[in-house]
């Protein structure tokens, strides 16, 4: 039950969904529910407009290019997680998916939904800030593309303006030789994270010749870590976890932890560079 | 025209009608936007063994099947339903007929209080017709999204594991 009544819209295209969201500048775009219907439960969400895109055409496939994966702003995070094909070309992303939630919430909920949630404890948001994804956004003026680091802007915000939505998210596809790796940590089986770690590094004669890091969990959003990306390359594999642990990477995050009573900042401090340290150990150890 | 619902939120009447497939049966729901696949289940159809927890995803009481697929069903709008077909625990096994799940959980004492046993066997049945042979760690991966607040997990994993052998 809704704190509030609100208008259900169900438009059978993008085209018309646009339109439906160029009438009424609150209305909440409705992918997967998942996070939404909750939203609406407990008086979070109080739109006078939903309009779901459950019956939207074009919006469920994944079309696989020679450079780029687009996936459809209605794929669902099971499929991410299960699909063959994308699982070849974006293993960071369907690992990552395999951590959210249950498999009640991924055979509902949406990648893109769950990106433009903007939740500080997403599984997919540091899969995607690794991955460089874009959203594909439109509305009935215009379309841009925006990449998931600048589209995020604090917890549960977003830069999409009103009368937007994302109709896909798109991925270059890495090329083969990245190990990559995906790390979280709960108190529960199926929270979401405390802490999440995903991890890209290219090796080349036994040393980091790229790395790529991004954190999520205890931000006010998830983040790549440049100075720790900076700290990596160059270095022996066999001294990543001691690179990670010596760093002053950590002073750049400061300002985005967020503490609370049961995660006071000097346990983040001390968890968040072992935690990582264990994440980035943990991808080399993976082979290409 | 709107009525005052028993938690104090705003209901209003019943604006749209689907047709869904409900344990085999076609039924027509009227119900409002905000109405969730929980409250018609329970309240227009009147199939309460669906249970009510905590309402936002993650207990687990209100599983079912919607096309096959195990869902919270207090996280999906009753409105967008239509053509679905959902499987409360009304059309699994029968009070002379138990379903295997179900026998499992009786003879291996895997309910205590039993809130949370409906939502249960719905998603055992989802797992099992996934993966009909789930190790352990499998079985315990997929219930993340069933709580049992009597915490007894251990039996619950030892009914699903004794299903399949
Ligand atoms: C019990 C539970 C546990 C969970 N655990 C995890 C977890 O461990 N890890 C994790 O990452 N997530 C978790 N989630 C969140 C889950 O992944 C959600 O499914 C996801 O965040 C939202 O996807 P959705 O498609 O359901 O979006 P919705 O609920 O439909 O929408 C969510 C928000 O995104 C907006 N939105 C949706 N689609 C679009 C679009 N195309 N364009 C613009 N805006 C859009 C909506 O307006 C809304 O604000 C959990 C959720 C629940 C209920």
């Amino acid at each position: 039950m809704p704190a509030a009544a609100f208008e259900l819209e169900r438009p059978e295209s993008v085209s018309e969904a646009l339109d439906a969201l160029a009438a009424e500048p609150d209305a909440r775009v409705m992918a997967g529910g998942q996070s939404l219907v909750p939203l609406l439960t407990l008086g979070l969400a109080v739109p006078p407009v939903v309009v779901s895109l459950d019956r939207c055409g074009g919006l469920a496939d994944i079309e696989a290019g020679p450079d780029e994966v687009a996936v459809g702003a209605m794929v669902t995070t099971r499929r991410v997680e299960l699909d063959a094909g994308l699982g070849a070309r974006l293993r960071l992303l369907a690992e990552a998916a395999a951590s959210v939630g249950s498999p009640h919430v991924r055979n509902f909920g949406t990648l893109a939904g769950n990106l433009c949630h903007a939740d500080p404890g997403s599984d997919l948001i540091p899969a995607a800030l690794c991955l460089e994804a874009e959203l594909e956004v439109r509305s009935a003026h215009g379309r841009r593309r925006v990449g998931v680091g600048e589209m995020i802007d604090g917890p549960f915000s977003t830069a999409l303006r009103p009368g937007e939505m994302a109709v896909a998210v798109r991925f270059p596809v890495p090329d083969p030789s990245w190990r990559c790796g995906y790390r979280k940590l709960v108190r529960r089986a199926g929270d979401l994270a405390m802490a999440c770690a995903a991890v890209m590094v290219r090796v080349e004669d036994g040393a980091m010749a790229e790395a790529r890091v991004a954190l999520g969990g205890p931000l006010r959003r998830a983040v790549r870590v440049r100075g720790l990306e900076a700290d990596l390359e160059g270095v022996a594999a066999a001294d990543a976890a001691g690179t990670v642990l010596g760093g002053t990477w950590m002073d750049d995050l400061a300002g985005d932890l967020l503490p609370d009573a049961t995660l006071p900042v000097d346990y983040l401090t001390a968890m968040l560079p072992r935690f990582t340290a264990a994440a980035v150990a943990e991808t080399l150890g993976a082979g290409p | 025209m709107t009525a005052v619902s028993a938690n104090g939120g705003n209901r209003p009447a019943a604006s749209i009608s689907v047709t869904v497939s409900v344990n085999g049966r076609r039924r027509v729901i009227d119900c409002s936007p905000g109405d969730t696949l929980l409250e018609a289940l329970r309240s227009p159809l009147g199939l309460t063994g669906t249970k009510s927890g905590c309402e936002i995803g993650y207990c687990g009481a209100c599983t079912v099947l919607v096309d096959g697929a195990a869902a919270h069903s207090c996280c999906l709008l009753a409105a967008t339903m239509d053509g679905r077909e959902v499987t409360t625990i009304e059309g699994i096994g029968t009070a002379e007929g138990l379903d295997p799940v179900q026998a499992a959980f009786l003879e291996t004492g895997a309910v205590q209080c039993g809130y949370c046993t409906p939502g249960f066997v719905v998603s055992v049945k989802a797992l099992l017709a996934e993966n009909p042979a789930p190790s352990e760690a499998e079985i315990r991966r997929y219930l993340t999204g069933n709580i049992c607040r009597c915490s007894g997990f251990a039996a619950i994993v030892r009914a699903v594991a004794a299903v399949t052998r």
